[in-house]
């Protein structure tokens, strides 16, 4: 469903999209339409973006066609997404140890409501790292 | 009465005669520096290669070969034979016998010109030149690069004006005072050697100046590179900027997980002047 998400083309147009929103928090979903990991994020994102309107927006970027961001945000993985708020980059602490990104696929429309939820109510509050309302640490895999 | 010129030489080289020695110097007040340059003119008293123009006389000439053969012991038949040759071949003008101890033999010198021969002037035979030990000097000097040639020339002019108011003992004093000259010119040659050594070793450090090397680098002893010759750098030494990666390196560890990344306008502005290097 990632053809019912807007995409963003260049670098310009992420720069314009974050600071055009004062009030809500960006989402920004780097990958590829046609990987498996990223169709399935897609999903999610679709399926909670009218949810989430009132404090959150979500965007696609095509890591191939933009690579001005892959060095400098380390974008080596199939899907990634990040947050930000007022032109700033929000942390979120899930427990895997790296705060500043989602790079897995998230299938639950729920839990991703409540990070975001998570990441507007500290970012409003001016904080810059936000702790999740999940653990996704491997404690409870094995 | 004027003592025999062995005993002369032998008690100047003591040191017990000094009457003459007063006058040399004397006539040196005015330059002492070039005294010694006329000290080496005739070389070692019993020294044998005098004759040879390539020889200079070193200090082993004085030690080894002493005073040489004194006068009183030459053949009877020697004696005769240059009696016989004088009354037949009278010395001219100027010139006077001189005994030579290292060879045992007379030749005879122009006390004006300075010119030597082992005959007598007038002998169809006779060959007259220069000093061999002057001539040893110069290709002397040509070899070792002496700087005061010049000055030696100045000296030997001196010598042929002092050796006009000496009588028979001119030679004598001259081979008296060439051992300080020797010892002078001996050490020349270390001298000169100098510069080549030096090469040498900056040629080939040892491991004792290479650790002093690596200690001013700030390098560990024990780092196999205080004694290596290659240049020491980074990891990233050598890479062009635009290939570093864009990570954050101004901290590490859990610091740089805390830290969040910069906004992409930050980003975009911060590559842009890359992109114009690259174009230009």
């Amino acid at each position: 469903m990632s053809y019912m998400l807007p995409h963003l083309e260049n670098g310009w147009q992420v720069d314009q999209a974050i600071l055009a929103e004062e009030d809500r928090v960006v989402v920004v979903r780097f990958g590829h339409d046609w990987d498996p990991t990223c169709m399935q994020m897609d999903e999610t994102l679709f399926k909670i973006a009218p949810k989430v309107k009132n404090f959150a927006v979500v965007y696609l970027v095509d890591i191939t066609k933009v690579p001005d961001f892959n060095k400098m945000y380390e974008l080596y993985d199939p899907c990634t997404a990040m947050f930000f708020f007022r032109n700033k980059h929000i942390m979120v602490d899930l427990g895997t140890g790296n705060n500043n990104k989602i790079n897995w696929a998230v299938t639950d429309g729920q839990e991703l409501i409540d990070i975001i939820e998570t990441v507007y109510r500290g970012a409003r509050k001016g904080r810059g790292l936000v702790i999740s309302p999940k653990d996704y640490s491997t404690k409870y895999k094995y | 009465m004027p003592l025999p010129p062995a005993l002369l030489a032998r008690l100047q080289k003591r040191g017990i005669v000094k009457q003459e020695e007063e006058v040399i110097a004397e006539n040196y007040e005015k330059e002492p520096e070039k005294k010694s340059f006329e000290e080496n003119s005739a070389g070692a008293p019993g020294c044998p290669n005098k004759w040879n123009q390539y020889h200079v006389c070193l200090e082993f000439c004085y030690d080894h070969w002493g005073d040489g053969t004194p006068e009183y012991r030459l053949p009877e038949r020697y004696v005769q034979n240059k009696n016989r040759m004088l009354a037949k071949f009278p010395l001219p003008e100027n010139w006077v016998e001189v005994y030579d101890e290292g060879l045992a033999k007379y030749y005879f010198w122009n006390k004006t010109t300075d010119e030597v021969c082992w005959y007598s002037p007038r002998h169809p035979r006779a060959i007259i030149s220069d000093p061999a030990p002057r001539i040893a000097r110069e290709h002397a000097t040509v070899l070792f690069g002496d700087s005061h040639a010049s000055e030696e020339d100045n000296a030997a002019r001196r010598r042929n004006f002092h050796n006009k108011k000496t009588s028979r003992g001119g030679n004598d004093d001259k081979q008296s005072r060439g051992n300080n000259a020797e010892k002078r010119k001996r050490r020349d040659p270390m001298t000169s050697q100098g510069p080549d050594s030096d090469e040498d070793e900056l040629q080939e450090m040892t491991n004792k100046d290479r650790l002093k090397r690596a200690k001013r680098k700030g390098i560990d002893p024990m780092d196999p590179a205080a004694y290596g010759d290659a240049p020491v750098g980074k990891w990233s030494d050598g890479l062009r900027v635009d290939q570093v990666t864009g990570a954050d390196v101004t901290a590490g560890g859990p610091l740089f997980q805390q830290r969040p990344y910069p906004a992409p306008g930050a980003i975009l502005r911060k590559q842009k002047p890359q992109d114009e290097e690259d174009d230009q």
